[in-house]
């Protein structure tokens, strides 16, 4: 991690102090798409560990990054000699680079759901559809770049996207208890649909 | 010689699927009036995605008909009773009720298709062979669909009773997008009067999900593509929201796909696009001003597909 995203991932944290801030506001103005690019993929990923996303979300990125540990040598392959006496950077390095793989697929993925969620109508229907939850590379240039004026507003407009995540996951709640009201009598699955609704966190209207 | 060989092996092959045909229906049947006929409890465990809940389950008959009660075991304490037409559902830590009607009182228990034929034009049925589920004997049955539009059934039903003591949800690949098993179950004589006892949330704030809602009886809107099988079973509407929703429910008597249809107010609030939930899958999007959502636990392309296609219904 650079000190760019370590002060990045501060701002929204809402950690850094006036001189920080500052500074960063200056830096901000040499390269504003590619800040507004990390700081998207920081929000997006705070969101996700805040548990703002919905569950498809949080499958895809635990998937994600199952597969991508998996894609990495075992410690136990790994042909490491450790020297007596001298510091063996690599085999520190290894593995905190793995955690990064992972952490970055997990990013990726998530900006990937983010997309898919506000996907306008598809074309025929398909089977390959169910698969577009693959993670897909980050399109950087489609990305707006933020005013550095209004770049302390960062932090507003995050709380009210997770606020909007929130309103369209009960929305999706009360759409499933509703369905799942008719669904019981159609079908003959007997308590499954009520199971589904009990396993629910959430009153459908409070 | 060989000629008659291959005819009587050609019969005993007939003879076999006819056999096993026979007790397809004989064990669906069973099933089907298992979950009306015996009181039971147990421990109900169910898997979708990456989450994991359990519940007590108790389903009883009294004067008033069939009742089933579930008790979630894990995360919020909740629990949701649902009597003839109506759902309760408790939330013991908020101090809420939610009351709930279905808009016909039709049977609380889901009924297999009359005409078990008409199912099996779209799934093939096959029996499993025996097994074991909540330390009791079970017979294993299979139903794979015969197109993509929607997801296979394993059940797993209880040898003595027919009961359903596990089911599992199959894509197309066989991979399994959703589970419930009966992790213990005793089938009871009569359950305690007390088990519906509601003394206890007397003082809870209750509010009413159904206000406003009403049966609708025009056709407004429909979906004008359908898998095949699948039919309009219930239509709705409700009138207490801000906006009024349509609500319409599809169904090929396995599987089911609501709609929901109402004014569009928001791009930042509304559900865009594909969402899911476990084994459910949604697609929503605008048109005309309206917000349409199609859901049900079927693949993404039968919910993409039945979205859609709907439509205003044009009265002249």
């Amino acid at each position: 991690m650079t000190n760019r995203d370590e002060k990045i991932s501060a701002l929204l944290d809402d950690a850094l102090d006036v001189k920080e801030l500052h500074e960063f506001m200056q830096d901000l103005k040499r390269d504003p798409l590619d800040d507004a690019a990390r700081i998207k993929r920081y929000r997006l990923a705070g969101e996700a560990m805040r548990g703002e996303m919905n569950q498809a979300s949080f499958m895809d990125v635990s998937g994600a990054v199952q597969r991508a540990i998996e894609q990495e040598p075992a410690m136990d392959d790994v042909a490491v000699i450790a020297k007596p006496g001298v510091f063996n950077f690599s085999a520190w390095l290894r593995p905190l680079s793995g955690i990064a793989v992972a952490a970055s697929v997990a990013v990726v993925t998530v900006v990937s759901f983010r997309s898919l969620e506000t996907d306008s109508i598809d074309n025929t229907p398909s089977l390959a559809a169910q698969q577009v939850i693959a993670p897909q590379p980050v399109n950087v240039a489609s990305v707006t770049p933020i005013n550095p004026a209004i770049a302390v507003n960062v932090r507003a407009a995050s709380t009210l996207d997770s606020q909007a995540a929130q309103l369209r996951n009960q929305q999706l709640r009360k759409y499933i208890i509703d369905h799942s009201g008719y669904a019981g009598q159609t079908g003959m699955q007997g308590v499954i649909p009520n199971a589904r609704v009990v396993g629910f966190d959430e009153p459908a209207k409070p | 010689m060989r000629i008659l060989l291959s005819f009587f092996f050609s019969l005993s092959v007939l003879l076999s699927s006819l056999v096993q045909a026979d007790e397809l229906d004989v064990l669906l049947k069973k099933m089907m009036q298992a979950s009306k006929n015996n009181n039971y409890e147990g421990v109900l465990v169910v898997r979708h995605a990456d989450q994991l809940d359990a519940m007590r389950v108790q389903h009883g008959k009294n004067d008033k008909g069939v009742w089933e009660s579930m008790e979630s075991l894990t995360g919020e304490p909740r629990q949701v009773i649902r009597q003839q037409d109506q759902v309760t559902t408790i939330f013991p830590q908020r101090h809420l009720v939610t009351v709930s009607h279905n808009l016909d009182a039709s049977s609380l228990h889901p009924q297999l298709p009359d005409n078990i034929e008409l199912l099996k034009k779209f799934y093939k049925l096959k029996l499993m062979g025996a097994s074991r589920v909540a330390n009791r004997d079970a017979e294993t049955l299979q139903l794979t669909p015969k197109d993509q539009y929607r997801y296979g059934f394993k059940f797993w039903l209880d040898k003595d009773t027919g009961l359903l003591l596990r089911c599992d949800l199959l894509d197309e690949k066989l991979n399994v997008v959703e589970q419930l098993m009966f992790s213990e179950l005793s089938i009871i004589d009569q359950l305690p009067d007390n088990a519906l006892a509601m003394d206890a949330f007397k003082g809870f704030k209750q509010v009413d999900l159904d206000e406003g809602r009403q049966q609708s009886l025009t056709h407004q809107w429909q979906a004008k593509k359908l898998p095949a099988g699948f039919m309009l079973t219930r239509m709705s509407i409700n009138t207490g929201a801000q906006e009024p929703v349509h609500h319409l429910v599809y169904s090929d008597g396995m599987a089911s796909v609501s709609v929901f249809i109402e004014k569009h107010t928001s791009d930042e609030t509304s559900l865009m696009g594909d969402s899911s939930m476990g084994a459910v899958n949604a697609y929503s999007f605008h048109r005309e001003g309206n917000h349409i959502t199609a859901i049900g636990e079927v693949p993404v392309a039968t919910v993409r597909m039945i979205g859609q296609s709907v439509e205003a219904v044009k009265h002249d």
